[in-house]
């Protein structure tokens, strides 16, 4: 769990080094598709995808942020909202290694460890009496390193998740979590054949039956 | 569908500082921010957006109506409906993957993430064809879902992630099924190993 303490300060070498860490992360998880070692042209090519331009976007809003422009950090915000789709507030710290393979509808207000993996749509708000409310930290959700949230999944609230987290598609997360657990959604899905479709397959089976008989 | 009487400028005026007020009082931990940014906010631009695009379809000018309304679209990720009528104090809080189409009163807050819509037959009961009313003071939470026509009373909240097509008495809260938490003691070795 990474405890640092609200720190404001967020120098242009700082983000430099936080892309360049970002592109190695792309890096890692694309490492089906690539081989050999990241070279210049490999790096600027993921550079340049759209997962890593929402990243790199957001952390210069973040940039702008800490350096007192929030007007500039707003716009840069919904800059990436209108060409990415992910609502990611300009407040919010996170780690090195953020990884974000498809990112329309991601909101992220809170605050994150190293290696943080956010799929499709994946939500992480402030509480439900303090929406928007920054005080340090206060009324939005820690998540430690290592954590994983799965397309759909919901953290609202004023809690902490530990380190190596990982939660499913479309759960719903609304209190602590511990370290090295698992989240499950909460409503599987079942599978029914429709009355009529039944009787046809039936059909067709008995069919089938009377053939090879 | 036929748009209803005209709504005038004013009373439009009336419903976005009605919203603006609910607004800052969502913002009330940071005031320089309420105070010099809130057409920044993606939720004021919504919010601005569809009272006009509103006021427009109301007058009968569909085509600045369905501008307006694209450009939401476009600029917040918010798709609401110019035929949406929406009393005063509508807050939507994040605006990206929101469908909002219905009829509401005052201070109805959309988390975000989901929406009010039909789809599920095309019953008119006051909003449209299909299409749910709410009474005053409806929170309806990230993700959560109220389709069809559906009668939705004062003072409801909508728990997140949860799917309401049926109507909703006063005061009540909607919730759907929780998740599970579970230790995963493998997973911690294979780390440390």
């Amino acid at each position: 769990m990474t405890a640092e303490a609200p720190d404001r300060s967020y120098p242009l070498a700082a983000f430099r080094h936080d892309v360049g860490e970002d592109i190695l992360a792309h890096f890692r998880h694309g490492a089906a598709f690539y081989s050999g070692r990241p070279g210049l042209l490999r790096r600027l090519s993921i550079l340049l995808s759209a997962p890593m331009m929402c990243t790199a976007l957001f952390r210069l809003s973040h940039w702008a942020w800490c350096r007192g422009h929030r007007r500039i950090a707003w716009t840069l915000s919904n800059v990436n909202q209108i060409i990415h789709g992910a609502s990611l507030h300009p407040a919010s710290r996170i780690g090195v290694g953020l990884y974000m393979p498809h990112t329309v509808g991601i909101i992220f207000e809170g605050h994150a460890g190293r290696n943080l993996v956010l799929f499709a749509s994946a939500v992480v708000a402030g509480g439900e009496r303090h929406p928007h409310a920054w005080r340090g930290g206060d009324g939005v959700p820690v998540l430690g390193d290592d954590v994983t949230l799965g397309a759909f999944s919901l953290i609202s609230g004023s809690l902490s998740v530990g380190d190596r987290v990982r939660v499913a598609p479309c759960a719903v997360v609304h209190t602590n979590v511990p370290a090295d657990s698992r989240v499950f959604g909460g409503s599987p899905s079942r599978v029914r054949i429709p009355d009529n479709l039944r009787a046809a397959r039936a059909q067709r089976d008995g069919d089938r039956d009377a053939l090879e008989a | 569908m036929m748009p209803g009487e005209p709504i005038s400028a004013a009373e439009t005026r009336a419903r976005l500082a009605a919203d603006r007020a609910r607004l800052r009082g969502f913002l009330a931990a940071r005031p320089d921010l309420a105070r010099s940014a809130l057409w920044l906010l993606p939720s004021y631009q919504a919010a601005w957006l569809h009272r006009w695009s509103h006021y427009f379809f109301r007058r009968g000018n569909r085509l600045v109506a369905r501008l307006l309304w694209h450009l939401n679209l476009l600029l917040t990720g918010a798709d609401i409906s110019p035929l949406t009528d929406l009393d005063g104090g509508f807050v939507l809080v994040y605006p990206v993957c929101t469908v909002i189409l219905g009829k509401a009163g005052r201070n109805l807050t959309v988390m975000g993430h989901g929406g009010l819509g039909g789809g599920m037959s095309a019953l008119d009961i006051g909003a449209g064809p299909g299409l749910p009313m709410f009474g005053d003071n409806v929170r309806i939470e990230l993700g959560a879902f109220v389709l069809g026509p559906v009668r939705i009373g004062h003072n409801v909240v909508i728990h997140p992630r949860s799917l309401v097509t049926m109507d909703v008495p006063d005061g009540c809260e909607v919730s759907s099924n929780p998740s599970r938490i579970r230790k995963h003691p493998s997973d911690a070795e294979k780390e440390t190993m």
